[in-house]
């Protein structure tokens, strides 16, 4: 079916190596490999090729948002979700359709499964069972790899994705060893070559909950939780669509729970001392919340499946790194958990990452041609946030070999412009997730335009065939002809709102958001459709429809607010600029600014540590 | 762009550096890197005379040799100047001609005239002041008292920023605490309390409003007040103006109008400033002429921070309280009630006996009572604030708390028809980013910062 390279007895040459088959690294192959590249995906162990290594979901708030854009790019996360969930979410239905978002726990193994066809699948996709130990530089660019057990393999683009696995700490309570994800052995290569290369490194944190024995559990006293009745894909592409709808379990912490936890909490190495770097705050552990915040008497936690009919069983919401013998201790005073047994203790890991603020919006390395970074080693947390960056930094790897023009999202275009904008820009120091709170085009980026923002890139790109592109399109014509007043008066939207028609006002607003284009025009006289009748009309394009009315207004008032960030956006700094000679910048933006060295006054705003007196002094030099 | 710092700056500059006008000194100043090769030339002394931060008394000289004034020079080298550049400093004979005479002097020596806020604005660039030190000295330049500018003083220092950064804190944290309800649902049940949030934001709008409020006293010390002199013909508006006049004695400037009615005069009424408009009187016209006077007079009084509204004790209307209740300007007013030598006429009983308008009884004829109208008229400019407390006087300012204030209503108004969280924070996040121009801070980290030290969030 496919080919695992094990020892390359002679040079091999790739257009692209990807290494890391983590979920970064699966979009970076699959991208590469459809823009034409031949790519050689190296892994340490090709059964863990996309693992979901924490928690059995994908999507959630600003991530479901990401999963959305990957998948109207051309992306794959969105479709093997769609056939390996089992439980399907749409999160913040009380609120506003901007910060509603997809969220579905899923099959791991199906998961996995799925992708690994999906790669196995590709021709020009060669997978290597190995160990980078260094990666090969001459001058200021990047022409390979050297493998562990010997031998080279050579390319024009290199993409580092990595994951947790350089140097990779565990912590079980004061217990260390080095490793991996657990069960899987740490890389260490990699950070010596890129640290002698000149790339500053730094140490990050991150932790995963127990997973607990589901023989050992009394299900009977749990509360159940379910999906949506009316379960909507995540994927554009994805037909017939009829997921199962599995149930999970909630349990809450109490007073005993938090006792036993805060008579051991010396016994964490994050509060002994023997983890020094930096956790997120917005993933904390137990013991975390309990210490910090006391006087919340219980905390959620979440029992999903890993697979369907599992034995493991996840506990969303008690990441630890307490001693297991505590963290049993605790959780046994939990209602329905009195007799809980492990498969395996939660644990913390360090590892090494490498700020990304010596990486361009390319995710290409500024200091090293043809050195690509994407996931967790630029210091993010997350699946959907990894996969993210896989997808664009396959695709400028495919573009620079093949001599292509740059490609890249703007704040106002996609989370994803937001998150790698984000992570040039800013000193990352905790793992980074993404937020709807990040983006301050909130209330234009909606999974329900996903489609209308970005699959027009994903087709000239060369990720969408014309096929699935005309699919995705379907929906958008449906939406213009109800914009443009061409269905009959009686439309009418999820929570009842009725719309006449022909109506101008809602042309106004329509052309306002910029939604009849050409493009779209252009197809319609192509493509002979019916008018859709009000009965066809998805609940989707209404729903989208009446957020484009509903928003127009906010939108108009933020008007000025963002249109001075997409102009700083557009002023370009000449490479080179001399900061340290520009006695207008305070110290620590003279110093920052070297440093991270941005491409646009815009980013220059958003490096932390510079201030607008700052900015507006660089504005009147480069305006001289 | 290799030497930046050097090449900021653009060519050396020359302006006259204190107010045009009649005084007995006058400082040209020169900026740039040119500064001392034309201070050299105009004064015909080598380099070694112009010591930094010394001063060195001599004559200047045109291109033709002759004598232009006898001068102080001052010479501040880079970057220990006010622009951070080498400025020299020419003190010379006030007037119009002498400082003209040295400015074309000097640019006949290769100097470029410097326009408008030229010098703040190197200084700027050179990283000698701050955005909002910037505007401070703006303030300052503008000041026509002294305690005008103490306000702009404590611009420079912080008052205002310190009472508004206070009032940003209290708006990040709102929004802060409302992203959590959007961002961390995963788990953990809602914290939301949205009734909370709305009494927070009433009060910070109450905040704001009360901050706006202090612009007309703020704009009183920076720009002056008017006090419009208004009455029927023959009260002795005129005559009260002059009694004002001789009783302060610090008269500044003072013109009687050429195409008007209308006579302006200037004082520094115990730091503020204050120009006394004395109007026609306004009643019927019976002709163009005066018709036209009686406009200007309603425009006077239309910009009026306080309007004196002087009557006689000789002709007080019977009806005068229907006709005090029903002004045709909208400033503040004070009753005068001239002529209190005649005081033999009877006041009507109507309005001694009501204090429902306050009224002084003067006569400028014997000056009695002036003094007490003084206290009063400057009681009445300056009730409202004082220098202690953080005063708006800048217009940008002004404008932007304005702006956030109406963000604010709007996301107020939104909550009370129950829109979803997002759109609330959109107006909230327009509120914020009207006070972070004014701070000079941007960045939705704070925000982020606000919500993890608040809240028990995680998956």
């Amino acid at each position: 079916m496919f080919h695992v390279k094990h020892k390359p007895h002679k040079i091999k040459q790739y257009d692209v190596i990807v290494v890391g088959g983590g979920h970064a690294g699966v979009e970076s192959s699959l991208s590469a490999s459809k823009l034409g590249c031949s790519v050689a995906l190296i892994t340490i162990s090709s059964s863990s090729l996309a693992r979901m290594s924490c928690n059995p979901a994908i999507g959630g708030v600003a991530k479901g948002h990401l999963l959305s854009e990957i998948d109207a790019l051309g992306g794959y996360m969105a479709v093997a979700t769609d056939l390996s969930g089992v439980q399907f979410k749409t999160l913040n239905r009380s609120k506003g359709s901007a910060v509603r978002a997809p969220r579905v726990q899923v099959d791991k193994r199906a998961y996995e499964r799925t992708v690994k066809a999906e790669v196995f699948n590709r021709q020009n996709i060669s997978l290597y069972e190995e160990e980078v130990s260094k990666i090969l530089f001459s001058g200021d660019r990047c022409y390979g790899v050297r493998l562990l057990s010997g031998g080279s393999i050579y390319s024009s683009a290199v993409i580092i994705t990595c994951g947790t696995f350089l140097c990779g700490v565990v912590h079980v309570g004061t217990n260390m060893s080095s490793a991996g994800r657990m069960g899987e052995e740490a890389s260490t290569g990699i950070t010596g070559s890129l640290k002698r290369f000149g790339i500053r490194g730094g140490r990050l944190k991150t932790g995963t909950p127990p997973r607990l024995k589901r023989s050992t559990i009394d299900f009977s006293s749990l509360k159940k939780t379910y999906g949506d009745t009316q379960p909507r894909p995540t994927s554009f592409r994805t037909k017939g669509f009829s997921p199962p709808n599995l149930p999970s379990w909630i349990v809450n912490t109490n007073n005993e729970t938090h006792s036993t936890i805060d008579r051991n909490i010396l016994k964490s190495p994050m509060y002994s001392g023997q983890i020094t770097a930096v956790g997120p705050r917005y993933c904390p552990s137990i013991e975390d919340k309990v210490y910090r915040f006391s006087d919340k008497p219980s905390h959620r936690i979440v029992l999903e499946e890993e697979w369907r009919g599992s034995k493991q069983i996840y506990t969303g919401g008690f990441s630890t790194s307490l001693p297991a013998d505590v963290q049993l201790a605790a959780l046994r005073t939990i209602s329905g958990l009195e007799r809980v047994e492990f498969y395996r203790p939660g644990y913390a890991i360090e590892y090494d990452f490498f700020p990304p603020s010596q990486l361009k919006s390319t995710l290409e390395s500024k200091g090293c041609r043809g050195l690509f970074m994407a996931g967790q080693i630029n210091g993010t947390s997350g699946y959907e946030e990894a996969a993210a960056q896989g997808l664009i930094a396959g695709i400028n790897a495919a573009h620079s070999v093949l001599g292509k023009s740059p490609f890249s999202l703007r704040r106002d275009q996609a989370y994803i412009g937001v998150l790698i904008d984000d992570l040039v820009t800013k000193d990352v120091d905790e793992p980074y997730r993404m937020f709807t709170s990040r983006a301050e085009h909130r209330l234009s980026l909606r999974t329900t335009n996903s489609d209308r923002r970005l699959s027009h890139l994903g087709r000239a790109v060369g990720l969408l065939t014309d096929c699935d592109y005309l699919a995705i399109t379907q929906r958008q014509i449906q939406l213009d002809f109800l914009l443009c007043g061409f269905v009959g008066s009686g439309a009418v939207t999820t929570n009842g709102v009725k719309f006449s028609a022909p109506n101008n006002g809602l042309r106004r607003v329509a052309d306002g958001e910029g939604v009849l284009s050409e493009k779209i025009s252009g197809l319609l006289k192509q493509v002979s459709i019916k008018k859709p009748s009000v009965n066809t009309v998805s609940s989707l394009v209404l729903e989208e429809l009446e957020a484009i009315i509903k928003y127009a207004p906010y939108i108009r008032r933020q008007e000025r607010l963002l249109s001075r960030i997409i102009q700083n956006d557009s002023l370009p700094i000449p490479r080179g600029f001399k900061y340290n000679s520009f006695l207008a910048l305070s110290t620590e933006a003279r110093e920052k600014l070297s440093r991270v060295m941005p491409e646009t006054l815009g980013q220059a705003s958003r490096v932390s540590g510079v201030t607008p007196s700052d900015i507006a002094a660089l504005s009147v030099v480069l305006s001289r | 762009m290799p030497t930046m710092s050097s090449n900021v700056g653009g060519p050396t500059v020359v302006a006259q550096a204190t107010p045009p006008g009649i005084s007995a000194l006058a400082i040209v100043r020169l900026t740039g890197s040119k500064s001392l090769d034309i201070a050299s030339l105009l004064s015909k002394k080598p380099f070694s005379s112009f010591k930094p931060g010394h001063t060195l008394l001599t004559y200047l000289y045109n291109s033709s040799g002759q004598p232009l004034d006898q001068v102080v020079i001052t010479y501040y080298k880079a970057p220990n100047s006010y622009t951070g550049e080498d400025v020299v400093d020419i003190s010379c004979h006030g007037g119009v001609s002498v400082p003209k005479s040295i400015i074309t002097a000097s640019i006949a020596c290769g100097a470029v005239p410097a326009p408008p806020g030229e010098f703040t604005k190197r200084a700027f660039i050179n990283g000698k002041l701050d955005l909002s030190q910037a505007e401070a000295v703006a303030d300052i330049i503008r000041a026509k008292t002294e305690r005008s500018q103490r306000v702009g003083v404590a611009a420079l220092v912080g008052l205002l920023s310190n009472e508004i950064t206070s009032l940003r804190d209290t708006l990040v944290s709102i929004i802060g605490k409302m992203e959590v309800e959007l961002d961390f649902i995963d788990h953990e049940p809602s914290l939301a309390r949205p009734v909370e949030w709305t009494n927070k934001l009433v009060l910070l709008r109450g905040a704001l409003s009360s901050l706006l409020n202090t612009f007309s006293g703020g704009r009183v010390f920076r720009d002056g007040a008017q006090v419009v002199i208004t009455g029927n013909p023959n009260v002795g508006k005129s005559s009260l103006l002059n009694a004002l006049v001789k009783e302060e004695r610090v008269i500044v400037s003072g013109k009687p109008g050429t195409t008007t009615d209308a006579v302006d005069v200037h004082y520094d009424m115990c730091g503020v400033p204050v120009s006394f408009v004395d109007t026609a009187g306004i009643r019927k016209p019976n002709n163009s002429i005066e018709s036209a006077g009686i406009d200007i007079a309603k425009n006077y009084l239309a910009s009026a921070s306080l309007v004196l509204w002087v009557w006689s004790v000789d002709s007080l209307p019977n009806n005068i309280n229907s006709i005090l209740s029903n002004p045709i300007f909208s400033a503040p007013f004070l009753v005068v009630i001239n002529k209190s030598d005649l005081m033999h006429k009877n006041i009507p009983i109507e309005l001694s006996s009501n204090n429902t308008y306050k009224h002084v009884l003067v006569s400028v004829k014997s000056g009695h009572n002036v003094s007490t109208l003084l206290s009063s008229i400057k009681e009445s400019l300056t009730k409202d604030f004082s220098t202690d407390q953080p005063l708006l006087t800048n217009k940008r300012h002004e404008v932007s708390i304005g702006s956030s204030i109406n963000s604010l209503d709007c996301a107020l108004s939104a909550a009370k028809d129950g829109e979803p969280i997002e759109l609330l924070l959109s107006d909230l996040r327009v509120a914020l980013s009207h006070l972070d121009t004014i701070l000079g801070i941007t960045t939705p980290d704070h925000i982020i910062n606000s919500v993890f030290d608040q809240f028990c969030v995680g998956k």
